[in-house]
């Protein structure tokens, strides 16, 4: 157990960030693996990938790479806050769906999410990525409210 | 709200009902976060004392009393336990309804710096009745709330 690494989920909000904050001085030092997963497809462009001059493939490997860019800017302020962090990047729908699979993967101690509330459009559409992944993963959530 | 929310000798608040459940969230939470000071909680059911009131006209104060008196026992048998599991444990009892508010109100009072619940901290026609009190206390509390759910194996309902 003490080996087992912490899975942050890092969306950019400021939920996230007050995610870190959390784990840095509840868990400190430990190995922090920092997620994010973009969607497959966003609104805009599930519709714009119905038109063949973008295929969809394209909208999905642009999402990996904005996912990773993300991550890797958690990472690093999880570094910041004393944490050995490292990123990883997925797309996926629904998005709880990724992080319970990564935390397996991983064998995550705990997974730490941020709670965006309930105000996003995407919260509306998905429901709450927090209560999904307390729902359908085995394993210890954290669930931090923004600062 | 203080300047940082995550002072570190804050205690941790451990939610406690005497089931399977709140056991293994003990259990796990001492794994990630022991040696720290933590208050252990039971809260018992205000209805109780309100059905006695309402049925009898009086006698509430005594059901009050001996609702207090069990939440108590019962925090103190978890506190037992968050001690075996490596934490600076005492025991704390209340009496509310909803039950996530009398954990948010004590949560405020200490000041927590997480709060853990088991997962399944109300089964059956409480959880139907109440909605589930890990979601509403992580919607309520405004602090992060560990959430842990009942060991893999043992349940075998």
């Amino acid at each position: 157990m003490p080996d087992t690494p912490i899975l942050i989920c890092y969306d950019g909000s400021d939920a996230a960030d007050s995610a870190i904050a959390a784990v840095a001085t509840l868990l400190p030092s430990r190995h922090a693996i920092v997620l994010d997963v973009g969607p497959v497809l966003t609104d805009t462009e599930s519709i714009a990938a119905l038109s063949p001059v973008m295929p969809g493939q394209g909208f999905e490997d642009e999402n990996l790479d904005d996912a990773r860019r993300n991550a890797e800017v958690g990472a690093e302020r999880a570094r910041q806050a004393g944490l050995d962090a490292e990123a990883r990047a997925g797309v996926a729908a629904p998005t709880w769906e990724a992080i319970v699979d990564t935390a397996n993967d991983v064998d995550a101690a705990v997974i730490v999410l941020g709670s965006r509330g309930l105000d996003g459009f995407r919260e509306l559409l998905e429901g709450s990525v927090s209560h999904a992944v307390v729902e359908h993963s085995k394993r210890p959530v954290l669930i931090v409210p923004p600062a | 709200m203080s300047d940082n929310p995550f002072v570190a000798d804050r205690p941790i608040l451990i939610c406690y009902d005497g089931s399977p459940g709140a056991q293994h969230a003990i259990a796990v939470a001492g794994a990630l976060l022991k040696g720290r000071r933590a208050v252990v909680l039971d809260v018992g059911p205000l209805d109780l004392v309100a059905e006695t009131y309402a049925a009898a006209g009086s006698g509430a104060a005594d059901v009050g009393q001996a609702v207090y008196a069990g939440a108590l026992a019962q925090a103190e048998a978890g506190a037992e336990l968050a001690r075996q599991a490596g934490f600076d444990a005492e025991p704390r009892a209340g009496i509310d309804a909803p039950t996530w508010r009398g954990i948010t109100e004590v949560a405020n009072d200490i000041d927590a710096a997480v709060i853990v619940l088991g997962s399944e901290g109300r089964t059956g026609l409480d959880e139907l009745l109440e909605g589930s009190v890990s979601h509403d206390v992580a919607e309520h509390a405004h602090r992060p709330v560990l959430v842990v759910p009942p060991p893999p194996a043992s349940s075998h309902a």
